[in-house]
């Protein structure tokens, strides 16, 4: 071997010593590194992956009505869980259980087959899956455990104010969300030990903690009513060609809400198919213009703060101009001197508007306050809104004329119903609610309180509630009547303020709000109609309605007539014929008969009963549809406001499309102008000169 | 006899005793608590493949190693046969057909390819009469890259570098110039990355390998993005390095964790050594390999032919390849390609294979030959 090859060797071994060495020196700052400085991390995710956490859930609070008919319960179903790491094929289980649960081979390959210690297969296994999943045989890895489910025993009865619960049994919509806290109790847990399989190590202990299970929640609610209301408001809006509708049904005395409707009502079993505005709790969560039936609160504060007496009046011209603007009544004629009392029954705007600007902001607004018309009522439903009041320093004078008759604001119908029920109940405001008690997981039952605050004294009330006992009895409000029951209400026709806050103009709101029976009301009724066609104002499409279910309310409740029943009245059916389905339903609906229509055509052509005929108030007048186009034309409603423009175009069986606000000055096609039935008159408002 | 025994290297043979006792208690550790075997038969196996090992390397420590030059060849091509033979005919484990039976052992010819790669290599290399030129690394590097080709195609990525790595150790021993080695393997190795790169920036197809190998290769850079993948148990070898600590938590102390830790008393062996006896205790384990490296470069230094020479180095770059590899991948450092560490892992072909080689560093001292000087 050459001496020069043995130099290379040495020289070369000594290169790869050194090679080695480097490379050696590494690893040993590596493994300090690992062992000594991160040491602390590592300690901790051994620690975190040798614990299995099996989360034992609560069980969620019954939620019923007053008088204990379940609304919402839990009742127990299985869950399927795997531990993927014992599974030994994964696959092969994946492709006998996808047939079982309905889910792809893919998907679930992917669970079974990760190193994950535990995961959830499958939340709602019915027993028919669990038999078949316990036929395939006993499985390592693979285990059923019981778990709860949410059911709703009475379809969509309350849906919407009972709400809903999401797949992880969280509330995410009415009493279940608002109460979802008292309802959902504690999970608990099993901490055990596992190894790398996820077997369960015992022998190192079990922590356990019970689930405490949820209170449960005893509304407010009371199903019959609930379910006159939901019926009722159904039937009416078909009845009124409504786009949409609610009832508030509370007891004036408490602010505890016996009912609340709107439509459609969602039904909680099947929540997923549903849009989430479905589930808006439409008479907390939307706001209104009151219109109106506004005009207690706003008769309220002006004998409160003395700008009006029992014996004050005014002369009503059937408008007034404030702020250069003109203003109309409801019949641009006027009427004449009218008292207190007059421009409630009457539902005077002029006289509501000079009261409101004699009041004055501070005072109006100090008002809105404490009626919480400004505000949340703070009902213990989601979502709920504050209303819209415009800012106390950029009110004008003509905004408050007009807030004084309930327009340029909007409130919650559940605001409405409450500030309403101040006066029912002698001047006391009573927080709405619909939670009544807790039942303790020990038996016990908590009640749950609400505030409640006097706003008004009880003569002023008194006197308020007497200017809206006339409306019933011979106000606006006079279809609203029940026989054998006094009640006090208000009418309200309004502007439609769109579920998205913007007004929607040309479409109204027929309101009305009434209580009793007097002189100690056991209910208060808020009934609103969307855009009703034909008959649009609140006393007459939406009082008939009030007393359909007032009348029932006091069936159901066994509440004894506390005035004479009258004698059957009798009332003699009009001849239609001729006349557009407008008129026809002006005619009879205005006689307190109901009206229903057959056939296409644009004119009645025949009707039963006949012409003549003696019939009780609230029957049905079938009117058969036919017959040719009648010569008519555009009515002329240049000079009218928005509100009489529109009812004298509905008159004629046109709708409006209008633009602007004020007065009518142009409209197209023009007065006279040949136009079909059903046809649009667009008309331009502006502020008169 | 007695004289002549005396100048075996006492060093070498006392590190490697402490290694595989090391190894049995860390076997035994490891395998305490798997299911469906008593606690005792991984460690008693493994103490059998130690005797049988002992056995092998007493027989070919006594053989002269230049009596082996002549059984080169057939080595290789018995090396050749067994490896085609996992092909077509192996069993397979996690994925990769490594294994062939014979009777009621399974065995790994790619763990004994390395050794008798290093016979062939030594014989070829030292029949060369020069290594200066580009065509002297022609032979060498076919005659490598045919048994690599074949473990890779099991695939066995990790036995396939080892065999690259003893190549261009005996390369370098066997005085092959050193830019033409940096050119050729660190120019391949810079061709690899850059293609990787290309690969992964540009979608460019990869040659050689899918890309989900790919990314099961490189998951090391990043375990925790498959934590319950692919980076499964480079996570776990992590925990238990670092459960360790300073000083370990002790045979059999955790049995929870190890419980967590694939292939715990194979691949992945290194970590239950810092898990039990801490950064102590693996620290040690690496200096005990580092002693191993060096008193075996003392043993190559004394020897007076080439064939000897290259024999030792290519035995030394196997045994310090594949701790640097093992140790590495359980460290997150290098891809996870399934190296065992040696004289440390259980498994009887690894085992065998090792003890083989040292038999051979063994026999260079035994036989050390006439002392031919040349100037």
């Amino acid at each position: 071997m050459h001496a020069s090859y043995r130099r290379l060797i040495a020289r070369r071994t000594l290169s790869v010593i050194i090679i080695l060495g480097i490379l050696s020196l590494g690893l040993f700052v590596r493994l300090l590194y690992l062992q000594v400085i991160a040491a602390p991390v590592y300690g901790r995710g051994a620690l975190l992956e040798q614990y299995a956490r099996l989360p034992l859930p609560p069980e969620r609070g019954t939620i019923t009505d007053r008088n204990g008919r379940v609304l919402a319960l839990e009742t127990p179903g299985e869950a399927l869980w795997a531990m993927p790491r014992s599974i030994a094929h994964p696959l092969a289980m994946a492709r006998a259980l996808s047939p079982i649960l309905g889910e792809s081979t893919a998907n679930l390959a992917k669970v079974l087959s990760s190193h994950a210690t535990f995961a959830w297969l499958s939340y709602h296994v019915s027993v028919g899956q669990a038999a078949r999943i316990q036929a395939l045989g006993p499985y390592d890895g693979l285990g059923l455990q019981p778990v709860s489910w949410r059911l709703y025993p009475q379809g969509n009865l309350a849906g919407a104010a009972v709400g809903f619960v999401g797949v992880d049994q969280t509330g995410l919509a009415g009493v279940e969300e608002s109460y979802n806290r008292q309802l959902s109790g504690h999970p608990g847990e099993e901490i055990v030990k596992v190894d790398a399989l996820g077997n369960p190590l015992p022998q190192y202990g079990v922590h356990k903690t019970t689930a405490v299970a949820g209170d449960g929640l005893q509304t407010t609610l009371d199903l019959s009513i609930q379910a006159f209301a939901q019926r009722d408001l159904a039937a009416a809006i078909k009845l009124r060609h409504a786009s949409g509708g609610r009832i508030v049904v509370l007891n004036p005395s408490t602010g505890a809400i016996l009912a609340l409707a709107q439509n459609p009502e969602p039904d909680p079993a099947n929540w997923q198919s549903y849009a989430q505005i479905d589930w808006a709790d439409e008479p907390i969560q939307f706001a209104f213009e009151p219109g109106s039936t506004i005009k207690p609160v706003t008769a309220a504060a002006a004998l409160t703060t003395g700008v009006a007496t029992p014996s004050w009046s005014i002369v009503d011209k059937g408008s007034m101009v404030i702020d250069g603007v003109r203003i109309f009544d409801w019949i641009p004629t006027g009427f004449g001197r009218l008292t207190f009392d007059g421009i409630m029954e009457q539902s005077s705007d002029v006289g509501f508007a000079t009261l409101a600007i004699a009041i004055g902001a501070p005072a109006l607004y100090h008002f809105y306050d404490i009626f919480h018309l400004d505000r949340p009522t703070g009902i213990d439903l989601p979502g709920e809104t504050g209303g819209l009041v415009p800012p106390e320093n950029q009110a004008t004078k003509l905004d408050l004329g007009e807030m004084g008759f309930g327009q340029t604001i909007a409130v919650s119908p559940i605001q409405l119903a409450a500030a309403v029920a101040a006066v029912a109940d002698g001047g006391v405001w009573h927080t709405p609610h619909i939670g009544r008690a807790l039942l303790l997981p020990d038996g016990s039952h908590q009640k749950l309180r609400f505030a409640s605050q006097r706003v008004v004294s009880t003569v002023v009330a008194r006197e308020v509630q007497a200017a809206m006992i006339k409306v019933v009895t011979k106000g606006t409000g006079n279809l609203a009547q029940v026989k054998g029951y006094e009640i006090a209400g208000k009418t309200g026709t309004a502007n439609v303020v769109g579920k998205a806050g913007k007004f929607k103009t040309g479409d109204f709101l027929a309101s009305f709000v009434g209580y009793g029976p007097l002189p100690n009301p056991k209910v208060l009724i808020l009934v609103q109609l969307d855009d009703p066609k034909g008959l649009f104002y609140g006393g007459d499409v939406s009082a008939p309605l009030f007393s359909q279910l007032f009348g029932q309310i006091m069936d159901y409740l066994g509440v004894p007539a506390t005035t004479a029943v009258l004698p059957a009245q009798h009332v003699t059916v009009p001849r239609l014929a001729g006349l557009t389905y407008a008129e026809a339903a002006l005619r009879v609906e205005g006689l307190g008969l109901l009206m229903r229509s057959q056939g296409a055509g644009t004119l009645v052509a025949g009707q039963r009963p006949a012409p003549g005929t003696k019939v009780s108030p609230g029957s049905t007048v079938t009117v058969q549809m036919g017959g040719a186009k009648r010569a008519g034309g555009v009515p002329d409603v240049l000079g009218m406001t928005v509100q009489q423009a529109y009812a004298a175009l509905a008159a004629q069986g046109y709708r409006m499309v209008p633009q602007g606000s004020g007065v009518a000055a142009q409209e197209r096609p023009g007065p006279g102008a040949k136009l079909k039935t059903g046809g649009s008159v667009t008309v331009v408002f502006t502020a008169p000169p | 006899m007695v004289q002549r025994l005396l100048r075996i290297d006492f060093g070498l043979l006392l590190v490697v005793a402490l290694i595989s006792l090391g190894s049995l208690l860390t076997i035994a550790s490891a395998t305490r608590s798997l299911p469906g075997v008593s606690p005792a038969y991984y460690p008693e196996h493994q103490l059998i493949w130690l005797v049988f090992g002992v056995i092998a390397m007493v027989a070919v420590a006594s053989v002269d190693y230049r009596n082996l030059r002549p059984y080169a060849s057939w080595a290789y091509a018995i090396a050749l046969l067994l490896l085609a033979l996992v092909l077509v005919h192996g069993s397979s484990a996690l994925g990769a057909v490594r294994w062939i039976k014979i009777g009621p052992f399974q065995l790994q010819p790619s763990e004994f390819a390395k050794v008798f790669l290093v016979v062939g290599l030594a014989d070829l290399l030292a029949a060369k009469k020069s290594m200066n030129r580009w065509r002297d690394l022609v032979s060498p590097i076919l005659f490598t890259a045919v048994p690599a080709a074949l473990v890779f195609k099991q695939p066995d990525l990790g036995t396939a570098l080892i065999f690259v790595a003893i190549l261009i150790v005996m390369l370098f021993m066997a005085g092959a110039r050193v830019w033409h080695l940096l050119l050729l393997f660190g120019g391949g190795m810079g061709l690899m990355v850059l293609w990787i790169y290309v690969h992964l920036r540009f979608h460019v197809p990869l040659p050689l390998i899918h890309s989900y190998q790919l990314s099961r290769l490189l998951i090391f850079l990043d375990p925790n993005a498959d934590p319950n993948g692919s980076g499964y148990n480079i996570i776990q070898s992590l925990i238990s390095l670092g459960s360790g600590g300073l000083y370990g938590l002790g045979l059999h102390s955790n049995q929870a964790i190890l419980s967590f830790l694939p292939e715990s008393s194979t691949d992945f062996i290194f970590a239950v050594v810092g898990l039990d006896f801490g950064f102590v205790g693996a620290g040690v384990l690496l200096v005990l390999y580092l002693v191993f490296v060096w008193r075996g470069l003392n043993v190559v230094s004394d020897v007076h032919d080439q064939f000897g020479i290259l024999l030792g180095a290519g035995v030394l770059a196997m045994i310090a390849t594949q701790v640097l590899m093992n140790a590495g991948m359980a460290m997150a450092v290098l891809p996870v390609v399934g190296v065992p560490l040696p004289f440390f892992s259980y498994g009887g072909s690894s085992v065998l294979a090792d003890f083989i080689g040292l038999g051979m560093l063994l026999s260079l001292r035994l036989h050390p030959g006439q002392l031919t000087f040349r100037s």
